[in-house]
């Protein structure tokens, strides 16, 4: 019952938000009530093009022979790039080719931070995301403080990071904000479920 | 086989007790965990969900015990695409991957025939063809040039399992056929109908009966374990999971003796499937030749029947990464042939007369350069 009552006031928000929006002139950023809105926003930066001369390919599947005599299952693949001297390494998938594809773009992902820092690729995801995250925790703090006087809704609505759990090699730093575009929103606006006092 | 040190072990178990009983099919830690997440997902596919746990400690089990994953799975990845793998049938190789991939790297779209002919012996789950005509169809794009293919083998469970992974590639079964033949049997005729028909039977069975058409590309990944090293150098897995048919040659010695095999007999017998399909090669006036081999000492063996042939202008051997920028050069009957690229010895690779054209000409200036001839 609780979702139907929340799924309601957020449809009767966004109505009133729609009616505020033809109404009034646009002064500020429009607030963003569901993660929906990345089309609206500006696409990302590309991830920079490497080229395959300054890289180094090495698939793992270690020394001995090969070929009918032996069945690796193997299909990780580590490339080196030449000139920074980073490695990273994609071990993600039974597909050579699909883990050779993962990790060229772990390594654009990690050159491009290195190179343009605050104006890379994961930079501006990462900035988007906090923002997202930062309205949406104000937003619900706002929310609790109104509706929760003297009860126990007084929640924030933090906890739950949304990283989907892809274990990788080269998982560190370039892979923090990856896979969560759009769900972390969702998952910081969701109140919690069991606390959400109904409306009046 | 070395043993796992007891320290890997106490990690595994901290981690996961089930990554335990991997470890010692899997060798190392991150395997295990690769393997374990892979099994967890494909048990989470199947129907009826409830059994889920039961239907993946089934999975582990077989996996522990040895099993393939590929037969596991059901499947294995080929350079961009997933065969279908079952019992009876060798599993695709990444290494054969990168010969294929290789080889369709280096044809030019232009200069190529029109309706390029293509033969694929023992072909097994059909992975070869279908990669052949997946990477060609991408290059080709730009041009009329296409590739048809014919694929023959022994096993008539291969056969239905190379159909089958035809039908899961659209548009690949306007290119590609299959066919049972028998690769070392030399007859014209079909004396038994009961047994697998000889090459040219089965080539004739394809184009109707007349002169013999011919093949621009020949391609094989024969048999080529001897059954010494099919007994002491060939993974557990493979020996008592994948077929011997698709490993070991059969012993065609008359009167056959296991004691005492030399250890020339024990490689000619490895190397029994060459001689057959360097005949066929000719009698099809084949151009270009990709053939995968176990090491690179067979290799050399292989590289020197072609060299001998004396019809090729060119050999090469091609290790398991032939694109990595690494060459060398062995003499074979005073002959120098280039070795390619990185890894183990894994395929030779030969042309003569047109084929020349149709390569990448950076590569055919550099092999005008060192033509085939006897010192």
């Amino acid at each position: 019952m609780t979702e139907i009552a929340y799924v309601a006031r957020m449809l009767l928000r966004r109505l009133w938000t729609s009616h505020n929006a033809l109404t009034q002139t646009h002064t500020q950023h429009t607030r963003h009530l569901t993660s929906t809105h990345t089309h609206l926003e500006k696409a990302l930066p590309p991830r920079p093009k490497i080229l395959d001369s300054e890289i180094q390919e090495s698939f793992l599947k270690g020394s001995g022979p090969g070929g009918q005599k032996i069945n690796k299952t193997s299909s990780a693949v580590q490339i080196k790039h030449l000139p920074t001297g980073i490695v990273v390494k994609s071990q993600d998938t039974r597909s050579r080719e699909h883990n050779r594809k993962l990790a060229r773009n772990l390594l654009a992902e990690k050159l491009d931070q290195m190179e343009k820092g605050e104006g890379s690729r994961m930079a501006i995801k990462g900035a988007r995301m906090r923002e997202k995250k930062a309205s949406a925790d104000k937003k619900a703090r706002r929310k609790y403080r109104k509706l929760g006087e003297g009860k126990a809704g007084g929640k924030e609505g933090s906890g739950d990071e949304g990283m989907v759990g892809v274990e990788s090699g080269a998982g560190d730093e370039a892979m923090d904000g990856e896979d969560v575009d759009g769900q972390a929103g969702r998952a910081q606006e969701l109140p919690p479920k069991t606390k959400v006092p109904s409306p009046g | 086989m070395p043993r796992i040190s007891p320290s890997l072990i106490r990690q595994a178990s901290h981690i996961d007790q089930r990554l335990v009983r991997l470890l010692p099919i899997c060798r190392d830690l991150p395997s295990a965990r690769n393997e374990l997440r892979w099994l967890a997902e494909h048990a989470a596919t199947k129907p009826g969900n409830e059994h889920g746990k039961r239907l993946l400690e089934y999975y582990i089990r077989r996996r522990a015990r040895g099993e393939p994953l590929q037969y596991i799975l059901g499947t294995e990845y080929f350079g961009d695409l997933e065969m279908k793998c079952r019992p009876g049938v060798l599993i695709p190789r990444p290494e054969t991957a990168a010969s294929v991939s290789h080889l369709a790297s280096l044809l030019l779209a232009r200069q190529l025939p029109p309706r390029l002919r293509v033969l694929d012996l023992c072909t097994g789950t059909g992975c070869i063809p279908l990669l052949l005509d997946h990477e060609l169809r991408k290059r080709f794009r730009d041009s009329t040039t296409s590739a048809e293919i014919v694929a023959v083998d022994i096993s008539p469970k291969a056969l239905a399992l190379a159909k089958e992974n035809l039908a899961a590639q659209p548009g690949a079964a306007d290119f590609i056929t299959f066919h049972p033949a028998d690769v070392l049997w030399d007859s014209d005729t079909n004396e038994n109908l009961n047994e697998p028909p000889s090459l040219k039977e089965a080539l004739h069975a394809r184009h109707g009966h007349g002169p013999m058409r011919n093949y621009d590309i020949l391609i094989s990944n024969p048999p080529y374990i001897s059954p010494k090293a099919f007994r002491t150098t060939t993974a557990r897995s493979v020996r008592h999971y994948e077929p011997k048919l698709a490993l070991v040659p059969p012993d065609q010695r008359t009167p056959r003796s296991y004691d005492g095999v030399t250890s020339d007999e024990d490689d000619a017998i490895g190397d029994l499937f060459y001689p057959a399909i360097l005949r066929h090669a000719q009698d099809l006036d084949v151009k270009i030749m990709l053939l995968e081999v176990g090491d690179l000492a067979q290799a050399l063996r292989v590289a020197g029947m072609i060299v001998r042939q004396g019809i090729w202008d060119h050999v090469e051997m091609w290790r398991d990464e032939p694109g990595y920028p690494v060459i060398e050069s062995v003499l074979v009957d005073g002959v120098v042939i280039t070795v390619r690229g990185r890894g183990s010895g894994r395929s030779v690779f030969a042309f003569r007369g047109e084929g020349r054209w149709w390569l990448d000409s950076d590569i055919s200036n550099e092999w005008a350069s060192t033509p085939v001839s006897k010192a």
